[in-house]
């Protein structure tokens, strides 16, 4: 045994020995929403490996192990490795997960230079900034929901809920998952944000945002009635539909693209989701941050620091939003050099989509931080969709959901 | 790299990787620390030192082999309350816990009901979830779950198998081979109740289920880890190749014990002579039956196929009753009609001896020296035969004794011979007819044997 222990502490001070690269260890957080799905990480797997070896070209001294962790278990597998001392030294995770895993003790805050906060996008450092105004982790990217469609049975995406509509009652099949995170972009449409967001602070909202909610609801209601539009429970199950061609249309999400190009080709297209009679669709975002984790030596601390600098970057933002075309980069210098190159819908993302997704993004949070709220809201949503509740009903339970946060 | 109809190993340097990528952690201090503390304890414990300092007659050794693993856990609190990592010391304190409590549970289990099958309990069930739960909970501590789970490792037949659905596969296999005689023996039992089949046949009929299960259960693993029909078939053809040249014999005494189970000749419970001597078969195994000999009690390895292509003698197919006979001679000067008298009285009088069919007695030569008899009796249990033989002749021995019956057998003479011999005593030894030449001893050198002729004793 203590032979044993002297070979390991030995061959650990070979790693750290400054010779060769310095390892680091990253937790990624699959951001899929698809429970049960046998082979939901090839494809995140498959850019990792390319990134990484990207990454390794450009910071030798650095090498990255990264081991991708379901969403759901994110926080409960990094209570157990960071509670033995043996916690990754970043975590890649979306803008909630970074604020709930720094509330919880499980990463550090990070203390970036004013020159440093100036190369990303205030409004995204703003997502990661707690109330004490300590920092949840660094923003790098973001993944924006779109519409993807095949070109062979869509010539054109619709623009409106209206053609929408219309384009369905041509044998056209669409397909949007049914949960609020997947949903909200419809939300925009009607204006209900409104009384959504009030009810979340517990406010009091007026007769006119309470019937904009109401419209939403009849809406999922109406288009849930028609043979060709159709709700499914996972992101998953949309996606293998479009690809074996059972479907026309559905609600996606950039990061999923890679898969969705390898699959269809040139035939996949890629737009903005439509827009309704009260206003534009608003899509939210997930922005993807890196986070510190607590057991790093410092000499891994130091490396995470310095790679993370690096993500930053014009150049690396640059040469990642365009090679893999599937996030939206958060340095507004390399946003600008890449918006027309991105595929469309990516494109016409800009920083003026802040200010409408922000209202998105907290009630999203919300309900991802309380799993009784989620149930009951895909409970409420479900029940207006496949049973008979109505959607004045409907507009009353989601409200009392919200105040009661369950 | 693969093709599609061959197994190819595609990255085992992967595995290593993600190995190698641990003694990073080595790095960090308080892992260095909570190891380090963790073989301190470990040596202590090696040393006796620990035990020796708690020696009290309220704990006994069972106890005082927990004191290790609980100064670790209680070391994991301490490490805890100050702020330190502390689950490293918590997993090996657990661990270790987890090992040591297999002897005061066994020694509980034993106290409860000493009949209680704690061995088999330990090897099969026990220490098995143990070694998985340890893997698979440490292989999460180092945040390599979903790596190696979702590794690919190899490509059989086109299908590619991960690191994860091998390792389920295997634990799904072993549960299937150690659970599979449990839903056996009760759809045996319900057989038997329901269809009243006769309790020696349903030992046979929980074989078949067995081994349908544990097929069953392959087929459906295979399935669950992605082989599917096509691939069952390229396993098949290459099963065929592999079975012509190296394993036909072991699969010719499995087809051989599926035959045997469905033929019935051979099930547990079953007697065979093998060699002459009575066994009981006691397990028909995959590749060779087990047989308990009846003689010494030793135990035979039978390979199936031997049950195919030599010739088997059972004393329980059809029937389990068995006819054994007592030879024995008695001088010419009795009646042989009494002789058999007294026979068939002393056989009938046995316990064990059948009524149906009768006991027979039979005069079956007039030999040299005396008038042999047969006595036939059967006997329901075929072992039995043996010792209901050796009952009967003593018994036979002395109702003879008391009814002034004698047994005569062959007495010699022996006369000593001095060499060289006399002229007397070569013309007797050669009956007269010549004289054993000089210098060449007979073959008995310094003795002689005559007949003398049969005596009564």
């Amino acid at each position: 045994m203590v032979v044993l222990l002297s070979t390991y502490l030995l061959a650990g001070c070979a790693i750290s020995n400054r010779d060769g690269p310095i390892v680091l260890k990253v937790a990624q957080a699959s951001n899929e929403n698809e429970q049960n799905f046998l082979g939901r990480f090839e494809s995140e797997r498959r850019i990792n490996n390319e990134y990484i070896q990207d990454l390794s070209e450009k910071q030798p001294d650095i090498r990255l192990h990264p081991s991708i962790i379901p969403a759901e278990k994110l926080e409960q597998e990094l209570r157990v490795q960071t509670n033995s001392g043996l916690g990754p030294d970043l975590v890649i995770a979306n803008s909630n997960q970074a604020l709930s895993l720094l509330a919880d003790g499980l990463t550090d805050p990070l203390k970036m230079t004013s020159e440093l906060q100036k190369t990303i996008s205030a409004e995204a450092l703003k997502r990661v900034k707690t109330s004490d105004g300590s920092l949840a982790g660094q923003p790098v990217s973001q993944y924006i929901q779109l519409a993807c469609f095949d070109k062979r049975k869509l010539a054109q995406a619709p623009k409106t809920l209206a053609e929408l509509s219309s384009d369905s009652s041509h044998d056209k099949v669409f397909g949007m998952v049914l949960n609020m995170d997947d949903l909200y972009w419809s939300v925009g449409s009607f204006g209900a944000g409104e009384a959504l967001a009030h009810s979340l602070a517990d406010k009091k909202t007026t007769t006119a945002a309470d019937k904009r909610l109401t419209n939403w609801l009849r809406w999922l209601k109406t288009a849930s009635y028609q043979q060709n539009i159709l709700f499914l429970r996972t992101q998953a199950a949309l996606r293998a539909a479009l690809i074996s061609g059972e479907m026309s249309w559905i609600s996606c999400w950039s990061n999923q693209l890679p898969q969705l190009r390898q699959a269809l080709k040139e035939h996949l297209g890629v737009a903005r989701l439509p827009d309704g009679t009260f206003g534009r669709a608003t899509p939210i975002t997930r922005l993807q941050v890196w986070a510190l984790g607590k057991n790093s030596s410092k000499v891994q601390r130091e490396e995470s620091l310095k790679l993370m600098e690096f993500v930053v970057q014009p150049w690396a933002q640059k040469t990642y939003a365009l090679k893999f075309r599937m996030a939206y980069p958060v340095n507004p210098a390399a946003a600008q050099i890449v918006n027309k190159q991105l595929p469309g819908g990516l494109a016409e993302f800009s920083e003026a989509e802040y200010l409408r997704i922000t209202r998105g993004d907290r009630i999203v949070a919300a309900i991802q931080k309380s799993p009784i709220l989620k149930d009951a809201i895909e409970s409420t949503l479900s029940e207006i969709i496949f049973d008979g509740l109505s959607p004045e009903k409907a507009t009353v339970q989601i409200k009392t959901q919200f105040k009661t946060k369950q | 790299m693969t093709s599609p109809l061959l197994l190819t190993t595609i990255s085992p340097g992967a595995i290593a990787d993600e190995f190698l990528v641990w003694l990073v952690y080595l790095n960090r201090g308080t892992v260095q620390l909570q190891l380090l503390l963790v073989a301190l304890v470990m040596l202590a414990e090696h040393r006796g030192i620990l035990r020796r300092r708690v020696k009290h007659r309220l704990f006994p050794e069972y106890i005082r082999v927990l004191i290790g693993p609980l100064l670790l856990l209680f070391s994991a609190a301490a490490f805890s309350l100050v702020g330190l990592p502390w689950g490293l010391l918590r997993y090996f304190g657990l661990l270790w816990l987890g090992w040591m409590l297999f002897t005061p549970l066994k020694t509980l289990l034993l106290r409860i009901n000493k009949k209680f099958p704690v061995e088999e309990l330990e090897s099969t069930f026990l220490r098995p979830v143990y070694v998985i739960v340890a893997s698979i909970s440490f292989v999460r501590l180092m945040g390599s779950m979903e790596n190696l789970s979702q590794m690919p490792v190899a490509n059989l037949f086109g299908v590619e198998l991960t690191l994860g659905r091998i390792y389920l596969a295997i634990i799904l296999i072993y549960t299937i081979f150690t659970l599979a005689s449990r839903p056996a023996t009760f759809l045996a039992w319900l057989s038997g109740v329901l269809l009243a089949v006769r309790p020696r046949n349903r030992r046979g009929l929980e074989l078949l289920f067995r081994y349908s299960f544990i097929i069953i259960g392959i087929i459906g693993v295979a399935y669950y880890i992605g082989i599917n029909g096509t691939a069952f078939i390229a396993i098949a053809g290459g099963l065929s190749v592999g079975i012509g040249f190296g394993v036909k014999e072991i699969i010719s005494n499995f087809i051989s014990s599926i035959w045997l189970l469905f033929e019935g000749s051979v099930r547990p419970g079953e007697i065979l002579m093998i060699n002459g001597d009575p066994c009981t078969v006691r397990k028909l195994g995959l590749r060779a039956t087990q047989l308990k000999r009846g003689r010494d009690g030793a135990e035979l390895l039978i390979p199936n196929q031997t049950f195919f292509t030599t010739e088997a003698t059972s004393f329980t197919q059809t029937e389990t009753s068995r006819r054994e006979s007592v030879f024995v001679g008695a001088a010419y000067e009795h009646d042989p009609d009494i002789i058999i008298e007294i026979l068939e009285d002393i056989a009938k009088s046995h316990k064990k001896v059948l009524e149906y069919p009768n006991v027979r007695a039979f005069m079956i030569d007039f030999a040299d020296s005396s008038i042999n008899y047969k006595l036939a009796f059967w006997v329901a249990n075929p072992l039995d035969s043996f010792d209901v033989a050796s009952d009967l002749r003593r018994t036979i021995w002395k109702r003879f004794e008391k009814e002034g019956i004698s047994i005569p057998f062959p007495q010699r003479q022996v006369y000593p011979m001095e060499w060289p011999p006399t002229l007397q005593q070569s013309l007797h030894s050669t009956g007269g007819r010549g004289v054993v030449p000089q210098g060449e001893p007979p073959e008995a050198a310094g003795s002689s044997e005559e007949s003398s002729g049969e005596a009564n004793p």
